[in-house]
């Protein structure tokens, strides 16, 4: 009887560390560990002969830094993730209102609206590689019954391979940007909009004043959630261009695993993820003290 | 006999009346000693079943067909050596990456590795596999009929067999891998009713395979079809067969003595990528984007007249399940030039047991790895799954060759081949994939023939300075 009341006032004085204890090991063993093995590998080169790490200071970051190769990723995956996004958040938020109006059928619609999104991204890549075959792809073929005859080698051709990639992320993941946003605008009262509609207001005004508003935090949500992913898309890339013709369709996070998981150079791809970490931990911080975000209750 | 081949496969290649010579040698010797491995080792102290009771694991490349054979053997491994046989079957990257973490850690997971011959300098080189020369002369061990070397192209040998380690080399004396479970080289592939009706002969140099291309190339016909993505095999399989067969050499000095420069911006290079930018004119439409699995559809749908690939292919090519003009498709060596017969690049593979692994574990799979390459399997392996073989008496097996009559074109060709110059270094994917980047550009138009060597030479300059290998 005593050993229990014992025990439980251990657990009553222990308990924070008890509760939060699970989590602080996990996170240590899953997060901060691999992240300080990255870190401290990214100061040093593999030499896979000898089998044996070489500690190059910082000579790995210097050599990025003067990399072409890096610059030309650095703008690949800023067109795609700022065309991409915008384009996704715009879709997606229209599509979170068109749905909105409970149109009959729309319960069918929207369950196959997103079918891309629960795709695993390198069998997207597969498919869609399929779907522009030029010498059989049902792509082509569409677009040839609408009058287009000579249509592009999208994947062939430099010029056409970023927007093809952009193209096929936006139809991937802009049920995401739905999926999230009309969530939260199912979840909103009702009762403001009958007030806007018995005060006149017209159907665009009441979307720019009020529903705009009230599913910004959702917005916002979804949009840094697709931004992140977008900012290190790497299967999509490795299933549908492998990074090529050339250069073009080159992100940051493919070629940290060209360099990691096919030339074995762990220590610059670790030093890429890092630069790439870096970036990524700033462009958000900025980008969420930009965004206004209402708080809605 | 071995000696006299090898000295004939390096210099100047093999006829094919040399190499079926050398084959029915070969084939004679295996043969004689019968099928079943067993049963005439029990005249010797060959002992299959001395680690009866232990299991053996083996890592394999997926998407090859190369597990196939030992599944189908596992029961009977299990029988006549009591050795239970576990594969493991990864896709490429997965199996290159899941090998550098098995063969770094203390003890390794697998007891038998399949290794991608361009990255034997990297492996065997740096001294992770098990020397398997006692082995071989053990008698106790090894079956009498096991007949290593003699009935394994020389060539072969000195890229997936034997290795100089102390001086980080190709060839050697010391033994570390045994051909397998796959090798392979690079042929043409015609159709046969389009040449004909066409009065075309089969191209013997590389301006007769353009201008076939070109006569052969109709609205419904395109006259050849390349690996031209942006793909390594752009490289080992197009460029390279072009690129030697001219009289290339690609690479001038050593890595040890830091001098070791490429010669990507020479006239054999550009005329190489030249002749491919010519090829991509009369190949299918968006040829820039066909890796491997588009350009071999396309021929087997029958969309293209002719094509270089690799020879292990031939088997989906001839089979009229996966082939639409299976009947009307032949197969020889590649192309040469005025003064140069085809040469193609050296592909396949070499099993080897890690050195991290127990002395039992090791000798176990000794046994094991000696069964997947023996004679009777490789040749039941290529009967059933039709990838190349390993062993010339396979190659000149009289069976098999009136059942597969690509057979002794892919074995020729294996004589012929001729190693990728920079798989002795460990870069080598690097520099290929920086090299088909380029050559992939001019190819879709971006950059002429001569703007794409000079790219691809600065990028080799700069790998080969970054790796120590130029000074």
């Amino acid at each position: 009887m005593n050993k229990i009341s014992n025990s439980k006032s251990f657990l009553l004085r222990h308990e924070t560390k008890t509760l939060i204890g699970p989590a602080i090991v996990y996170l240590g063993l899953f997060s901060v560990f691999p992240l300080l093995y990255s870190l401290g590998i990214s100061f040093f080169e593999f030499d896979r002969v000898a089998g044996k790490w070489n500690f190059l200071g910082l000579g790995n970051y210097k050599e990025i830094l003067s990399d072409k190769t890096f610059w030309s990723a650095i703008v690949v995956t800023a067109v795609m993730v700022g065309v991409a996004l915008i384009v996704e958040v715009v879709a997606g938020v229209s599509l979170a209102i068109f749905f909105g109006q409970k149109l009959k059928g729309s319960k069918f619609v929207r369950a196959i609206l997103i079918t891309p999104m629960i795709l695993n991204p390198v069998v997207v890549g597969l498919m869609w590689r399929a779907l522009l075959n030029p010498q059989w792809g049902l792509f082509n073929w569409f677009i040839g019954l609408i009058g287009i005859d000579n249509p592009p080698i999208w994947l062939a051709d430099p010029k056409w391979t970023l927007w093809t990639l952009i193209f096929v992320d936006i139809w991937q993941w802009t049920p995401f940007i739905f999926v999230v946003v009309f969530a939260r605008y199912q979840a909103l009262p009702t009762d403001v909009f009958e007030s806007a509609r018995v005060d006149g207001a017209s159907p665009l005004k009441i979307i720019r004043y009020i529903t705009l508003p009230l599913v910004s935090s959702a917005v916002v949500f979804a949009a840094i959630f697709r931004g992140i992913d977008s900012f290190r898309t790497f299967d999509l890339v490795y299933g549908l261009t492998f990074g090529g013709p050339g250069r073009s369709t080159t992100t940051l996070s493919f070629y940290s695993f060209e360099n990691g998981f096919v030339y074995y150079r762990y220590g610059f791809s670790s030093a890429l993820s890092y630069i790439m970490v870096i970036m990524a931990t700033i462009g958000f911080t900025v980008l969420l003290k930009w965004i206004p975000v209402r708080r809605t209750h | 006999m071995k000696d006299q081949v090898g000295a004939n496969a390096t210099d100047s290649g093999v006829n094919r009346r040399d190499f079926l010579k050398v084959g029915a040698t070969a084939a004679a010797v295996a043969g004689a000693s019968s099928v079943g491995m067993a049963e005439s080792a029990s005249a010797a102290s060959y002992n299959p079943k001395k680690f009866a009771g232990t299991t053996v694991k083996i890592l394999l490349v997926d998407g090859e067909r190369d597990q196939e054979g030992i599944k189908d053997k596992i029961s009977e491994i299990q029988k006549t050596h009591g050795i239970k046989v576990e594969v493991t079957a990864l896709a490429l990257g997965a199996q290159l990456e899941k090998i550098q973490s098995v063969l770094h850690a203390p003890t390794s997971e697998y007891d038998i590795i399949d290794n991608l011959g361009f990255t034997v300098s990297g492996v065997v080189g740096g001294g992770l596999f098990t020397k398997l020369n006692d082995y071989i002369a053990n008698k106790e061990l090894t079956a009498s009929n096991y007949n290593y070397p003699a009935d394994f192209p020389a060539g072969q040998l000195d890229y997936t067999s034997r290795y100089d380690v102390a001086n980080n080399k190709f060839g050697g004396k010391d033994v570390y891998l045994i051909p397998g479970m796959h090798s392979g080289s690079v042929i043409m592939f015609y159709r046969k009713d389009l040449l004909a009706a066409a009065g075309i002969p089969v191209p013997k140099n590389w301006d007769d395979y353009i201008d076939a291309a070109r006569k052969l190339n109709s609205g419904k016909i395109s006259g050849t079809t390349m690996i031209a993505a942006n793909d390594v095999s752009l490289i080992l399989v197009d460029w390279y067969a072009r690129f030697a067969s001219m009289g290339g050499k690609l690479m001038s000095g050593t890595p040890g003595a830091k001098n070791y420069k490429p010669n990507l911006t020479g006239a054999t290079a550009v005329r190489a990528v030249q002749h491919m930018i010519d090829c991509a004119e009369v190949s299918p439409k968006g040829v820039g984007s066909f890796g491997f699995t588009e350009s071999v559809d396309a021929f087997s749908r029958g969309d293209v007249a002719l094509m270089l690939c690799w020879s292990t292919i031939a088997g989906s090519a001839f089979n009229p399940a996966t082939s639409k003009v299976a009947s009307k498709i032949g197969a020889v060596q590649i192309p040469g030039d005025a003064n140069t017969s085809g040469r193609p690049i050296r592909g396949g593979w070499g099993l080897g047991i890690p050195k991290n692994l127990p002395q039992k574990r090791k000798d176990a799979a000794w046994m094991v790895m000696q069964y997947i390459t023996s004679a009777s399997f490789d040749k039941y392996q290529m009967d059933n799954y039709q990838t190349d073989p390993n062993r010339r008496g396979t190659y000149a097996d009289a069976a098999l060759n009136k059942k597969y009559p690509y057979l002794k074109v892919a074995g020729q060709a294996m004589e012929n081949a001729k190693m990728l110059d920079v798989a002795l270094i460990p870069e080598c994917f690097e520099l290929v994939g920086e090299a088909a980047r380029e050559f992939n550009l001019a190819i879709v138009g971006s950059q002429t023939a001569k703007q794409a060597c000079a790219n691809a030479q600065a990028s080799w300059e700069k790998i080969l300075k970054r790796a120590g290998h130029l000074a």
